[in-house]
């Protein structure tokens, strides 16, 4: 373990590297491929734990209100984030369906609960059963929560129906634009090797 | 220049930790002091698993481009729209920014995911040493995007359940859109299981 203290090695090309002390904000990145090595988190378990409370509050409002409301000669169909998923089902595309509930329900309100178990238990200094798990999975769970995704293909719905008939964003989607906001600066604000640093540093 | 392998360390994947390498003994695992994970130098089977993945994901983009997406029914006339079809309405209609950001997102990102990926596996194999820095920068490029290809599936679930004013007009999904799912979520599993390091390895190995 000694042998290993202050070192790092870049995770896309294996070159060690010291570690040295950061300025406010910055990143120090690998001599040789540029990869980012480290960021200066200065505040970021903080700011992780508020904007995740914040964003399952967004994230409720955004499946509880209605999303978007269709309007065409008189007839009116409304539905919600998640209605797709419903409609995926019924037309049969149950794999379609699956995929979409998981990466646009299931996988960020799975991954923002975990956050702010890991993130209030980095803080208080708690030390709960399951932390560990709770980190990884979070971890594995960052590239398939695809929220900001879905954004543009609604904004992108949304025009294609533009010409046929008349499309008013429910209060859901005020929430939605919020949340992706918000779910990016978490994730800017977190990083999981820093924060198993910050659970080996902190004393038990 | 030390390398973590040169220097008799392993980094942790999960966690970052560095420690000391030693060889598993048959069967066994070596696990990370920190975090337990699984520790390996390199990703396991990086080359293997990546060449697998992307020639599935090559095989199912075919039917994901020549079988349609969606079908629009208007007035009991189902109008059936591949990927392509889809981009090509969207300029035909006087959304030319839009068609762009379809275009790049379902079209192009999966052809530059399939063919990087081919081209980087390819790269390790044949031991090319050019444009290393280039060709990392261009990995983490691949697994950024990737998930952005998401969109036209999204368009798609946003569509059936909006659309659907029975009389009128309905919207339904078509198989073309599995496809073409199957291909974002392999591409995405193809690029995680690829490791850059093997390209930097060939030029480790040099010196």
């Amino acid at each position: 373990m000694s042998a290993s203290a202050g070192l790092i090695a870049c995770h896309d090309c294996d070159l060690l590297h010291r570690r040295v002390p950061l300025p406010p904000r910055g990143v120090a990145r690998c001599t040789r491929c540029g990869s980012p090595l480290y960021r200066d988190l200065r505040g970021g378990t903080e700011r992780a734990l508020a904007l995740s409370l914040a964003s399952i509050v967004l994230l409720v409002l955004a499946n509880v209100f209605p999303f978007l409301t269709f309007k065409m000669g008189g007839l009116v169909e409304q539905n919600h984030l998640a209605s797709g998923v419903i409609e995926l089902f019924d037309q049969g595309y149950w794999e379609l369906a699956c995929l979409v509930f998981f990466v646009i329900v299931l996988a960020p309100a799975l991954r923002l609960g975990l956050l702010v178990f890991v993130t209030s238990s980095l803080r208080f200094g708690w030390r709960p059963w399951g932390l560990g798990p709770a980190l990884k999975l979070a971890s594995r769970l960052k590239d398939w929560a695809m929220l900001d995704v879905f954004l543009l293909g609604s904004l992108v719905a949304i025009i294609k129906l533009s010409d046929l008939a008349n499309v008013a964003l429910g209060t859901s989607m005020y929430a939605f634009g919020a949340l992706i906001v918000l779910l990016a600066s978490a994730n800017a604000a977190f990083d999981s090797h820093q924060a198993w640093d910050a659970l080996e540093r902190a004393p038990c | 220049m030390l390398t973590a392998t040169q220097a008799g360390l392993v980094s942790c994947h999960e966690c970052g930790l560095l420690s000391r390498w030693s060889e598993p003994p048959r069967g066994g695992r070596l696990r990370c002091p920190r975090c337990d994970s699984v520790l390996h130098r390199r990703k396991p089977d990086s080359l293997h698993r990546t060449s697998a993945l992307l020639t599935a994901g090559f095989l199912l983009y075919i039917p994901a481009n020549v079988l349609p997406v969606m079908q629009v029914i208007y007035a009991g006339r189902g109008e059936p729209d591949t990927i392509m079809s889809g981009v090509q309405v969207l300029f035909n209609t006087g959304q030319p920014a839009v068609a762009v950001l379809v275009l790049f997102a379902s079209i192009t990102v999966p052809m530059i995911k399939l063919l990087g990926l081919t081209w980087m596996a390819l790269s390790v194999r044949r031991g090319w040493r050019w444009r290393m820095r280039d060709r990392t920068v261009f990995y983490r490029l691949i697994e950024f995007v990737g998930r952005w290809s998401m969109l036209d599936i999204f368009m798609i679930s946003i569509l059936v359940a909006l659309v659907k004013l029975q009389a009128l007009s309905t919207v339904e999904a078509a198989p073309g859109a599995v496809f073409f799912a199957s291909v974002v979520v392999l591409t995405m599993f193809a690029a995680a299981s690829f490791d850059p390091r093997i390209m930097w390895d060939v030029e480790d190995a040099r010196r």
